[in-house]
């Protein structure tokens, strides 16, 4: 809703702090590529809303194709994202990057699986709620920019 | 419904993270099965396999092939691997005498006794099960029987 900047450095402060405050524990050396792979699916948000156009009012009432659209871009970015944590904790423990990513594939299912599900169902329902929230002018102003 | 190119190309990408999440689980069942052939060969030495047969003299026998038990395993523990197991153990004959067998008890007529398998028929076992010490790949035999003591 704010463009692909803003978009990219709220996903890398959001798992900046995440990186602290994570019931996990702190992420340590994994931080930085969960900033960056948070960091480009942000980016890849404000592209697409870009992408989108000019038919706000689309978000009120979406066709499905774009509930599907928006479900299977939250799956690939899902898996883009753990494909580069996976990385960022092999990479200082020394394990192949290849095993990394078979060992940690159930919780990437698991992980895509819900995310593809909530984007799927939920996505359009939330922006309406921020645009409501932040008042309908700041959507169409960020969607014309 | 027309499909624009911007669709088609997220589907792609969907499809994509399907087949790459395919071909992890795939190779994490790989991976696995790697594993267990590993640790099957580190323990080869250390353990065989027996087929044990549970013949309850009403016409139902069970088989239970292949079981794998650790080198040097005697009759009653590996019995224990696959069935429930009653038993006694009498110091007077140093040895253990089975009372029931998956909750078939000796009653007085009807007995639990073993057999193994030799070249071409069942031989009687004479001793108690917890001192026969099993041969890889032997074939044992509970059968409960008629049997006046």
């Amino acid at each position: 809703m704010f463009g692909a900047v803003l978009g990219a450095v709220l996903g890398a402060l959001t798992m900046f702090i995440n990186g602290f405050l994570s019931p996990w524990g702190v992420a340590g050396v994994v931080m930085p590529f969960q900033m960056a792979g948070m960091a480009l699916i942000g980016f890849t948000g404000g592209v697409y809303r870009r992408v989108l156009g000019k038919n706000y009012v689309e978000v009120k009432d979406p066709p499905k194709i774009l509930n599907i659209e928006v479900s299977f871009l939250a799956a690939f970015l899902t898996l883009f994202y753990d494909v580069t944590t996976n990385i960022g904790w092999a990479l200082p423990y020394g394990v192949p990057i290849i095993v990394a990513l078979v060992q940690g594939v159930w919780f990437t299912v698991v992980h895509v699986a819900s995310n593809t599900v909530f984007f799927g169902s939920a996505f359009f329902i939330l922006v309406r709620v921020i645009s409501s929230l932040l008042g309908e002018n700041q959507w169409r102003f960020q969607k014309e920019a | 419904m027309e499909i624009s190119k911007r669709s088609l190309t997220i589907f792609g990408l969907g499809w994509l993270t399907s087949l790459i999440l395919l071909g992890c689980i795939a190779g994490y069942y790989y991976m696995e099965c790697q594993n267990l052939v590993a640790k099957l060969r580190e323990y080869e030495g250390c353990v065989m396999r027996v087929n044990i047969c549970l013949n309850y003299g009403n016409g139902t026998a069970k088989w239970h092939n292949n079981t794998v038990v650790l080198v040097g395993c005697d009759l009653l523990s590996a019995t224990k691997r696959v069935a429930t197991v009653n038993y006694t153990y009498w110091p007077s004959q140093k040895a253990s005498f089975v009372d029931a067998i998956n909750n078939v008890w000796n009653n007085g007529t009807y007995y639990w006794m073993w057999y193994r398998w030799t070249n071409d028929s069942w031989e009687y076992g004479h001793v108690g099960a917890d001192t026969y010490i099993l041969s890889p790949n032997e074939t044992v035999m509970w059968r409960y029987e008629k049997h006046y003591p």
